[in-house]
């Protein structure tokens, strides 16, 4: 072993003395001492790598995976001991927490919120290493999360019935938590459900383009390279752009806004989705009741739906409505056939109007059928431009799929398109009327 | 690709070398991952907050650099190797060597493959030591050994997990 190398075991040793730093300090004046240097720092840098990723082995678990600090436990319990009035010991306790806090004083990455649920290609990069994350782990900050296609991860704060659904492919940075839950979405998709936050304090979502300040609410946020889209489901969102933090829009239920250098700044009605939701019922409801509390509530492209939503909560003893519901945009003059295909009870109901009270049943179903033997409605005559209310309801027994299309008209050579009713069609439902 | 992004890949890619100069200083792996984390907290706030930031890697080592000698002070580490002159050589050293994530991380692929070539035993003292971040006393009174014997045991490890990666890198094409 050359001098180099003694010194450097040394460094690792922790035995360098300061003539031997002294001496290290010469040697690195040559160019192949450095590259040496850099090399043995190196090899650490690899086996620490390699041994988290050797297969079988557990890794050491993280240690600020708890939010709270594991040297306030072993001081509380102390000075409990002291048999001194409650009063002393508190302020004691309190001043000597505050001091160890001081010397504590170097900025830490600390947990944000946990992930609730995942499901497909989700890592989290943390520190300089990445990992397949796992349900109950939590966030912290600095940590960046990235979703591949067709995976998506919910996240929850606790203490509160907020979360956040990432959808893939995404990237999701959590920084420094400065008293406001933040959160940058760098690509993807996000459906927030944030419950009222201190007045103060509302949760800010950063996109390269734009910044979401929300208060309470749900919404949606979609983000590419060029554009970010925000879409509120309820309640408002303020969006603004980093560097005109004046100029903020504020995007009301069922209306959208973009933020990009081919978007106009300005909010807009919903199109393209209709709102997805689903209630609670009481054990003795008939199937079709809405009588119970909403559980969840998101926007769909057309009118199907299959599977439990990811991220709501669920009781596995009660049973569950699901509805489709917004309004109907008639694309052109003439007779619409409706059908539709569910694996349970369900039922379609149009209106004449914009109003949910004149809606009536065009469809029921009490049992399972398929789409080759879907259920069909008399022909409806509608008006191109119409915006007609429409709800589907289904009884939601073990998860079961719905759809619903038509057959729709102004089709060449007189004939008609057999299609699930688009997203171009459909505009969500906003609250209002229940 | 907006400003930020490209910050965030240029640090990400260099990632590897951040996290060695960082172990190097504080021989810690938990506490080595502490401090990356921060300095990559500071380098998405300064970016946020429009920072020019010409050489990302440069400015992520001199942000390591004062996270370490608070890191050192917090610990009333009195330690000889807080000189300047020091640190600046250590960083042009790290300066450098920029530009061979490829060779890092084939480097760390081989170690892979040593480690699980190395007897249980010597396994063991690595992980130890390692991965769980022990001390050298602390890994001896696990294994029930001295310090001292610890130590030997553990330079030994190293230089054959060296010896074994270098060869498989050669056999790759890499120039060690």
């Amino acid at each position: 072993m050359n001098r180099l190398e003694q010194l450097l075991a040394a460094w690792e040793d922790g035995t360098l003395t300061a003539a031997d730093a002294a001496e290290l300090k010469q040697l690195l004046a040559d160019p192949a001492a450095r590259r040496a240097l850099v090399e043995d720092w190196m090899f650490y840098e690899a086996l620490i790598g390699a041994l988290q990723s050797q297969p079988g082995e557990q890794p050491a678990a993280p240690r600020a995976a708890s939010p709270a600090p594991a040297w306030h436990a072993p001081i509380a319990r102390w000075f409990a001991q002291l048999a001194w009035p409650g009063w002393a010991v508190g302020g004691a306790a309190a001043a000597l927490l505050l001091a160890l806090g001081l010397v504590f004083l170097l900025p830490r990455s600390e947990p944000v919120a946990q992930i609730a649920t995942l499901q497909g290609g989700v890592e989290v990069l943390h520190g300089s290493k990445a990992a397949s994350p796992a349900s109950q782990q939590w966030i912290q900050s600095g940590d960046i999360l990235r979703l591949a296609a067709q995976s998506a991860v919910v996240i929850t704060w606790p203490g509160e019935p907020t979360l956040v659904k990432v959808t893939g492919p995404a990237e999701l940075v959590v920084p420094r938590q400065k008293g406001a839950k933040t959160l940058e979405l760098r690509g993807g998709k996000l459906l927030a459900v944030v419950a009222p936050q201190p007045a103060k304090k509302p949760m800010n979502i950063r996109t390269p383009q734009a910044e979401a300040v929300v208060k309470g609410t749900r919404f949606t946020l979609a983000v590419n390279r060029t554009t970010t889209r925000l879409e509120v489901l309820e309640g408002a969102v303020a969006l603004r752009k980093p560097d005109t933090a004046r100029d903020a829009l504020t995007v009301g239920a069922g209306s959208f806004a973009e933020a990009g250098p081919d978007a106009g700044w300005q909010t807009s009605p919903i199109y393209g989705s209709a709102t997805r939701e689903v209630i609670d019922q009481a054990p003795n409801d008939a199937p079709l009741a809405a009588t119970g509390a909403l559980v969840w509530q998101e926007y769909v492209t057309s009118l199907q739906a299959q599977g439990w939503p990811m991220g709501a909560a669920r009781k596995t003893t009660a049973q569950y409505l699901q509805r489709l519901r917004g309004f109907l945009i008639v694309p052109s003059d003439g007779e619409y056939s409706f059908w539709m295909s569910s694996g349970s009870a369900a039922e379609f109901r149009l209106s004449t109007d914009e109003k949910p009270a004149n809606a009536r049943q065009l469809i029921a179903i009490t049992a399972p059928n398929q789409p080759a033997n879907a259920a069909r409605s008399a022909p409806q005559k509608l008006l191109a431009g119409s915006r007609l209310y429409f709800e589907v309801s289904q009884h939601f027994a073990a998860d079961a799929a719905i759809t619903v299309g038509w057959n729709r008209p102004g089709v060449p050579n007189g004939g008609s398109l057999v299609e699930i009713i688009p997203g171009e069609c459909l505009q969500p439902w906003t609250g209002g009327e229940r | 690709m907006d400003r930020q992004q490209q910050l965030t890949s240029q640090f990400l890619a260099n990632r590897h070398s951040l996290f060695a100069y960082i172990y190097g200083f504080v021989r810690n792996a938990h506490d080595a991952e502490d401090l990356f984390q921060e300095v990559w907290l500071r380098i998405a706030e300064a970016a946020q907050r429009g920072a020019a930031i010409e050489d990302p890697a440069k400015w992520s080592r001199g942000v390591a650099r004062n996270l370490i000698l608070h890191y050192w002070r917090d610990r009333r580490a009195d330690h000889a190797l807080a000189d300047e002159q020091l640190l600046a050589l250590i960083d042009t050293a790290f300066a450098e060597q920029e530009g061979r994530q490829d060779y890092w991380l084939a480097r760390q692929q081989a170690l892979s493959e040593c480690l699980q070539e190395l007897p249980e035993r010597s396994r063991q003292l690595v992980r130890l030591k390692y991965e769980q971040g022990l001390t050298a006393e602390a890994v001896a009174q696990k294994v029930a050994q001295t310090a001292a014997a610890v130590l030997m045991a553990l330079s030994r490890v190293r230089q054959v997990l060296r010896d074994c990666s270098l060869k498989k890198l050669r056999l790759q094409g890499f120039k060690a």
